[in-house]
């Protein structure tokens, strides 16, 4: 990583300028940072991240994001970048999948419940809003429910009400995209 | 406004002198005002539902039909109850229905979009990332140092043979709880911090005993709450301390 950086000169780190070689280097320390977590990297924090050191626009990031995302796609990869939580993934392509999975059986997360999914469904909606107000909708109690997707971090507390007893009000979370594949939320609403 | 189909299809079949058939149908024929939902005995539906489900122990049917009578059971509440002294303009039959029709297209429209996430969510279990903090799972995962279970389960069995060879005196009914003997064993860790595995698992015990303290011990291995060691082939069980945990 030190030799690639020590290639990339400030005073080159224009985009106008921005050459084939130091476009290849860019791209090599954006696969790597994708390839080192497991979740979403948005723009904003790779270019924090390369900033640190050098200067480089978002403009620029994005380009070669996406020149890599087809990169990976012409060349038939096993995995491909996907745009989740408004931010970018490295994950393995569909058609893999009876492979992969056989190598993390152990990882399959638990599905969630219908009437989890349903409160889930209109805390996406409807958000921020209050259990009585899910209550309202659904006709049954959702204190499992809300509790149960709490815990699993895929809603989480976002304001009070400003009513009797000040009630707590709902939110989706960033989670809630990545478990669903989502970039943003206006993707599925 | 839609009812999905499968709910339509329900194995739980009401039986009444005016209906027959599912819950859902029932629903849909009250919101489309062909049945008065005051002349349903939602008693009787109940009734047919718990002898239903004394037969067939079907979950998925079971909760939603409870779901349906659920909004049966606020819709005739919503008629039977008296209207509240308010000032909010008064409603009259036509309106209540309206509003009803209206609560229940929306709560249709969200069964229907939780159907889209699970449909989503069944997807996404296709694609895999990479796992978060590999390093630190594995090393929380294991229970057992430089024992392997096949090293766990000779030791047992030996001293299964040992405790049988014992000679019996008297026959006593015992009757062993793994999850009082979990709490017997953080206890006796909390004041010995490591203990002998041949201390614990004495020829003194009964078999009924030993298998109940084995099957605990292997419990708080999962529960990385203690870890199995082996010191100069001395086998040594060792409070794991909660950090590390």
């Amino acid at each position: 990583m030190k030799k690639i950086l020590n290639f990339l000169q400030p005073k080159v780190l224009k985009s106008d300028e921005a050459t084939p070689d130091l476009n290849r280097e860019l791209k090599r320390i954006i696969e790597g940072l994708l390839f080192a977590t497991h979740v979403a990297l948005s723009l904003n924090k790779i270019q924090q991240i390369i900033e640190t050191q050098y200067p480089v626009t978002k403009a620029q990031l994005n380009k070669l994001m996406h020149a890599l995302k087809e990169e990976y796609q012409t060349e038939k990869r096993g995995f491909r970048i996907d745009e989740i939580a408004e931010g970018f993934l490295l994950r393995t392509i569909e058609e893999v999948h009876p492979f992969v999975e056989q190598l993390h059986r152990e990882r399959r997360t638990e599905k969630l419940s219908k009437a989890a999914t349903e409160v889930l469904a209109i805390i996406a909606y409807k958000q921020p809003i209050t259990r009585r107000e899910i209550e309202e909708i659904r006709g049954v109690d959702c204190t499992s429910s809300v509790a149960n997707l709490i815990e699993r971090g895929l809603i989480e507390i976002i304001g009070q009400k400003e009513a009797v007893g000040r009630p707590n009000q709902y939110g989706i979370t960033k989670k809630f995209l990545h478990h669903f594949g989502l970039k943003t939320l206006q993707d599925f609403v | 406004m839609d009812i999905p189909s499968h709910f339509l299809l329900s194995s739980f079949q009401i039986r009444m002198s005016a209906f027959k058939g599912s819950c859902a149908n029932l629903l849909l024929l009250v919101q489309s005002k062909e049945i008065d939902i005051l002349e349903v005995v939602l008693l009787e539906i109940a009734h047919q539902l718990k002898e239903y489900l004394e037969k067939n122990q079907n979950l998925d049917v079971a909760a939603e039909a409870c779901q349906c009578i659920a909004h049966l059971l606020f819709l005739k509440s919503g008629q039977l109850l008296p209207k509240p002294l308010s000032e909010e303009p008064h409603l009259d039959g036509e309106e209540i229905r309206l509003q009803t029709l209206k609560f229940l297209a929306e709560y249709t429209r969200f069964k229907e979009i939780a159907g889209q996430l699970t449909a989503r969510e069944e997807g996404q279990r296709r694609f895999f990332t990479r796992f978060p903090q590999q390093e630190q799972q594995k090393e929380i995962g294991h229970g057992l140092d430089e024992v392997t279970f096949d090293d766990l389960k000779l030791l047992f069995s030996k001293i299964i043979a040992r405790s049988a060879q014992k000679p019996k005196v008297t026959l006593v009914d015992e009757e062993w709880d793994v999850a009082t003997l979990v709490t017997w064993f953080e206890k006796r860790l909390y004041i010995q911090k490591k203990i002998l595995f041949e201390e614990i698992f004495s020829v003194e015990k009964t078999r009924g005993e030993l298998i109940a303290l084995l099957l605990a011990l292997l419990e708080m291995i999962k529960q990385t709450k203690v870890r199995v060691v082996r010191e100069e082939e001395i086998i040594y069980i060792i409070q794991l301390h909660e950090k590390d945990s």
